[in-house]
């Protein structure tokens, strides 16, 4: 299965990579950040995504008679990372599921402070929108942007990442709520300033 | 349940239910009567029709992204030092 988000990285790795140069700390080095960006797309807390990585590099060497020379490097690591993960996210580790509806509302279920009115999107809102979209975590911006940008169906992001469709709806949940956050302090509030002052 | 059904239960809820539904109903992942009960809402109430409002301005934002800038924004999410510097470390103490 080919991950949207490794797509456009070439792998640079040669069948013919020398003996010495297959460890995992020479993996870590040619490969680390694309690993990382795979592990931080699908697992919301930085330390499991390391975990993750750690337990793929160490099955990746014990299992490193399996490695076929005419695969690449990279891709063999990656299938062995999507496994771990899917090993995490199927068991206890799943992402969380809180939504933060406590601090938005009162025990009446109504909101504590209303939304605020938001002016029309202007080219400083697309500029906060993009810094605000990788402010998120990247497990939720991944299924965000499978859905919003790519237009995917929830059903087809729940088969690609190997996660329950219920997990495809809180995340989206989560990254629109995160975004709607984010964009209120670095847009909205800013926007509000400057009329005001400018008035 | 009815779509009549459906409309009643949603404007009975408390805004707290709407705010997850008026997500999960850009996913087409409710009912016809709860999307309606859902607009109905958003007529009667203020801060879940700015809230609405909010939502789709993010989803605007979105289909404007191409997915070359996405792909620009996660380039920069390289792996951090620290974490580089503790896998080298585990795997060379063995």
């Amino acid at each position: 299965m080919s991950s949207p988000l490794t797509d456009s990285n070439p792998d640079v790795t040669t069948p013919s990579a020398t003996e010495q140069a297959l460890s995992p700390t020479a993996w870590v080095e040619r490969h680390g950040d694309v690993l990382w960006r795979y592990a931080r797309a699908r697992l919301h807390d930085p330390h499991e995504a390391e975990d993750a990585i750690q337990e793929a590099l160490a099955s990746a060497w014990a299992g490193r008679e399996e490695f076929r020379k005419d695969s690449s490097e990279r891709t063999w690591l990656l299938g062995i990372l999507r496994h771990k993960i899917g090993d995490m996210v199927r068991g206890s580790k799943s992402p969380p599921v809180s939504l933060g509806a406590d601090e938005l509302f009162n025990e009446r279920g109504l909101w504590r402070e209303n939304p605020a009115a938001w002016s029309r999107p202007d080219e400083s809102f697309f500029a906060a929108f993009e810094k605000c979209l990788a402010l998120i975590p990247a497990s939720l911006a991944d299924v965000f942007v499978l859905r919003e940008v790519r237009g995917m169906a929830c059903g087809r992001i729940s088969e690609e990442l190997g996660i329950s469709i219920e997990n495809v709806w809180v995340r989206l949940h989560r990254a629109r709520e995160g975004l709607r956050k984010c964009l209120g302090r670095k847009w909205a509030d800013k926007a509000g300033k400057a009329r005001r002052g400018g008035s | 349940m009815s779509v009549v059904g459906d409309v009643f239960r949603v404007l009975r809820m408390p805004c707290r239910e709407h705010h997850a539904l008026y997500s999960r109903a850009m996913d087409d992942a409710v009912p016809r009567g709860v999307r309606i009960g859902l607009a109905i809402h958003a007529i009667i109430c203020k801060p879940c029709n700015r809230f609405r409002a909010q939502l789709r301005a993010i989803s605007d934002a979105a289909k404007r992204l191409s997915r070359d800038s996405y792909e620009r924004i996660m380039e920069s999410t390289r792996m951090p030092e620290d974490v580089r510097l503790r896998l080298r470390s585990r795997f060379n103490d063995g």
